[in-house]
């Protein structure tokens, strides 16, 4: 039998390892935001919302069953819309705001590519390059669809939204 | 010379018990307990005491998994689910989980399930059962880009904004400091002496409450990169909300008026939405300026005379909702960090912990198409960025061999289990490699994550699955000799599931549970106490253990919780080891033992004979004159012609406190030496 000390274990531990190559950190980069990659991720994470969501159906009735259950639902909606399931994300989506946010998103994939709002491009001096001319449409997202990644454009001015 | 009673010499004696050994050669004598001992704990220096049975708590469930968490304990999943797995843990004012099942504190339900998505619960006003607690998944997501313009400075900016420029945004969940990737980048607009209005898109729905805004150098909104400028709190940004109902009109005039004054310079670019029901109307504009405290100027005109007109006032700037105003110098950013590009949530696993400022999920990258799960287990380890117990970027991920079953909390670092070895992770510090991970051993390892321990000192105890219990030795190697006083009984513990440990700090016990059995190792004593037969405190097997501010606490598959060793005391039996006839056969005619006894019940003493363990040759009742130390009258059982005699004291302990043991057994009779 021998007396426990964990310093001397540890110490131990390194010891023996010090010859032994060491656990070596990854050095390939796995890009999380290739589609197929942030696919998998937020499937995952929508699954933990069913089961969540699941198990609070099967609770008793109380305040905090019910604010558990918006939060867990506004979330699911939130994942559907990540992944591009917006008829999915507005049919669960609590929060009224959230649901005309993926409407117009939705509206917006559904628009022709082509189709643009009539806001004009403004000729501005800048200080690097001189006169440039800036749109006032611009990529404000990225956003999965079941064609893969589309950039959602929308206008700063009259907030029009095109996907493309 | 030999001790002699009513003239009869003695035959064997029993005092300074060593201890249970349930291994040891029947025809080996010496001072131990036998098989057939029960409900015998160590204390002081191996004085033998009546093991006090099981304290219920009757408010509180047990769980498949339990861990400590701050000065509570915490469990994963009901013990009708065998699967369940995971840890729960401290972070800032939140509770960290990971895992399969329903995630308890304190023996309460928190009303969340755990998964492999490392999720949380932030502790509001002692609890977390607020409606804001969550449950949150850890990380949070790369939000849309905001919309910028560039606006006349309103009350308190100056206008330091100056030729083109674009800003980021990024989420911010304060009470963790968890951050987002930073959006895509703004609209570019050009400023001449000015400010920003940026407005902001809605907030997650996982538990953002703050946002930070990022923003490039002055005239570099095109192609200059984007620094940290400033955070701003949701609330600000939601801002407030003010109705009336007495909102008087003119028609085609953009004044209007209201009964009660109230109205500031603060209102200026607010959002006014009108309603009248006669004459019909409705208007959404905003205010451009506040002649009066009871008197809006609009930016439209309205079309209706109308009084008892509703009026919705909501913040804004230049009538745009959700919209904040920032400006800044080039040298406001000297020093500042890049808008944070490294903060992806983080990956699924099995099990997580946090050592020093790091947070790490283990168990990571199981499949290249399935999901991680209890079924599809990764073996990959993800750190999280310092300080950042919600940011993991994807390229300091740690590889091993093998998959976790169990990720135990030691003093400072943490021992991580999997079937066939165990590793240390400590923490190293420093940006780049924050953890280091370090083979301990292999070739065994554990199932299940209540096969595992961490003892006193720090020390890991295992149970593994193909053999007897194991612990860290000194030179960090495993060492099996401990345990091999029981091995005979705990060889017959053949379902790895049933093999539970548990640490005990107040009694210093590693207890050994199967079943409804506990073989108590009395670290300090390095002896074994005779096992615990829980059966008729407890319901079905015990399932789980944690220790609870050094007290031991155990599951029942009824998901009951109990205390161990604390409750009114049991039925305490003290077997003696085989004693050898010295000549041919003894004639037992006499026994006497000293006893300690909390009541004045019965005491049953028996006598077994010619190695028989399973039946008594006599047994006989004798009844304690007063509580405390004490010698107990003679019994005479007169066995006769025994090769090998043992004995047993069962007496009962009643009392939580009281203090019931067995001092020493001495046997007198005469021997003959006829053999059979």
């Amino acid at each position: 039998m021998t007396q426990f000390s964990l310093d001397k274990a540890l110490q131990a531990i390194t010891e023996r390892n010090a010859e032994a190559p060491d656990l070596s950190e990854g050095i390939g980069r796995i890009d999380q935001n290739t589609p197929e990659v942030k696919r998998r991720r937020i499937r995952q994470l929508e699954a933990a919302v069913l089961s969540q969501i699941e198990y609070l159906q099967g609770e008793p009735e109380s305040e905090l069953k019910t604010t558990r259950l918006n939060v867990a639902l506004d979330r699911l909606g939130e994942l559907r819309a990540e992944l591009g399931d917006y008829e999915g994300a507005i049919a669960v989506t609590v929060d009224v705001r959230r649901v005309a946010e993926y409407q117009k998103v939705q509206e917006a994939i559904a628009r022709d590519p082509s189709e643009t709002c009539a806001c004009p491009l403004v000729r501005v001096v800048d200080g690097a390059s001189g006169f440039v001319t800036l749109s006032p449409r611009f990529k404000a997202q990225r956003i999965l669809t079941e064609k893969g990644y589309l950039d959602l454009i929308r206008c700063a001015n009259c907030g029009f939204m095109n996907a493309k | 010379m030999p001790r002699t009673l009513q003239g009869l010499p003695k035959l064997a004696e029993w005092l300074g018990f060593r201890g249970y050994r349930s291994s040891v050669p029947k025809e080996e004598s010496g001072d131990y307990l036998a098989v057939g001992s029960e409900n015998v704990m160590l204390t002081g220096t191996r004085k033998l005491q009546a093991f006090k049975g099981m304290l219920e708590r009757p408010d509180s469930d047990g769980g498949m998994v339990m861990m400590n968490v701050a000065e509570q304990y915490a469990s994963i999943g009901q013990v009708s689910d065998v699967t369940a797995y995971g840890n729960a843990f401290n972070v800032y004012a939140s509770l960290f989980y990971i895992g399969k099942g329903l995630v308890r504190l304190a023996g309460e339900s928190l009303m969340v399930t755990a998964s492999a998505t490392l999720s949380l619960l932030i502790k509001r006003a002692g609890g977390y059962t607020d409606p804001e607690s969550g449950p949150w998944q850890a990380g949070l997501a790369q939000p849309s880009a905001p919309i910028i313009r560039a606006i006349t400075p309103p009350a308190g900016f100056t206008g330091k904004v100056n030729g083109v420029v674009s800003a980021v945004i990024w989420r911010i969940r304060s009470t963790t400091g968890a951050v987002s990737i930073h959006s895509e980048t703004s609209n570019i607009v050009a400023a001449a002496n000015q400010s920003i209005a940026i407005t902001l898109p809605l907030p997650d729905a996982n538990g953002q409450d703050y946002w930070g805004i990022g923003v490039t150098r002055n005239a570099e909104g095109r192609v200059g990169a984007h620094f940290e400028l400033t955070e701003i709190s949701e609330s600000e940004v939601d801002g407030d909300t003010i109705s009336r109902t007495d909102v008087v009109t003119t028609a085609a005039s953009p004044t209007i008026t209201s009964a009660a004054a109230g109205f500031t310079s603060d209102h200026i670019g607010w959002t006014v939405n009108l309603t009248s029901v006669s004459p019909a109307f409705t208007l959404s504009t905003y205010v451009i300026a506040v002649p009066a405290p009871n008197t809006l100027t609009l930016a439209a005109p309205v079309p209706s005379t109308a009084s008892g007109v509703s009026m919705a006032l909501g913040t804004a700037v230049e009538g745009t909702e959700r919209t904040v105003v920032i400006e800044w110098r080039d040298g406001d950013l000297i020093g500042k960090e890049f808008a944070p590009y490294r903060d992806y949530p983080p990956p699924n696993g099995l099990y997580a912990g946090a050592i020093e400022d790091i947070v790490f999920v283990d168990g990571c990258y199981a499949d290249a198409e399935s999901a991680t799960s209890s079924a599809v287990r990764g073996s990959a380890i993800a750190p999280s960025e310092p300080g950042k117990p919600e940011s993991y970027s994807p390229d300091s991920v740690i590889f091993t061999n093998d998959i976790p079953t169990a990720l135990l909390r030691g003093d400072g670092v943490y021992w991580r289990l999997g079937r066939n070895s165990c590793y240390v992770i400590t923490y190293l510090g420093g940006q780049e490699k924050p953890l280091s991970v370090q083979i301990v051993w292999e070739g065994l390892g554990i199932e299940y994550q209540h096969q595992a321990c961490v003892g006193e000192g720090g020390r890991v105890y295992i149970w593994p699955n193909e053999r007897g219990p194991m612990r860290m030795s000194g030179q960090a190697s495993l060492e099996g000799d401990f345990a091999t006083d029981v091995a005979d009984d705990l060889a017959l513990c053949t379902i790895p599931k049933k093999r539970v440990i548990g640490w005990d700090g107040k009694f210093q016990v590693m207890a050994f549970c199967y079943g409804t059995r506990i073989w108590p190792w009395f670290t300090a004593l390095q002896a074994w106490g005779a096992p615990a037969q829980v059966a008729a405190d407890i319901e079905g097997d015990i399932v789980s253990c944690v220790t609870e501010n050094g007290i031991l606490l155990i599951t029942d598959a009824a998901d009951n919780l109990y205390e161990y060793n604390a409750g009114n005391g049991s039925v305490m039996k003290v077997r003696t080891g085989w004693a050898m006839s010295n000549g041919g056969m003894d004639n037992v005619a006499l026994i006497e033992a000293a006893v300690r006894s909390d009541n004045v019940s019965s005491v049953i003493i028996d006598t077994f004979a010619d190695g028989d363990e399973t039946a008594a040759v006599s047994s006989m009742a004798v009844a304690p004159s007063r509580t405390g130390y004490q010698r107990l009258p003679a019994v005479w059982p007169n066995v006769l012609d025994c090769e090998s005699h043992a004995i047993q004291i069962t007496i009962e302990s009643t009392s939580e406190t009281g203090d019931c043991g067995v001092e020493s057994i001495t046997t007198y009779g005469d021997a003959h030496s006829m053999i059979r």
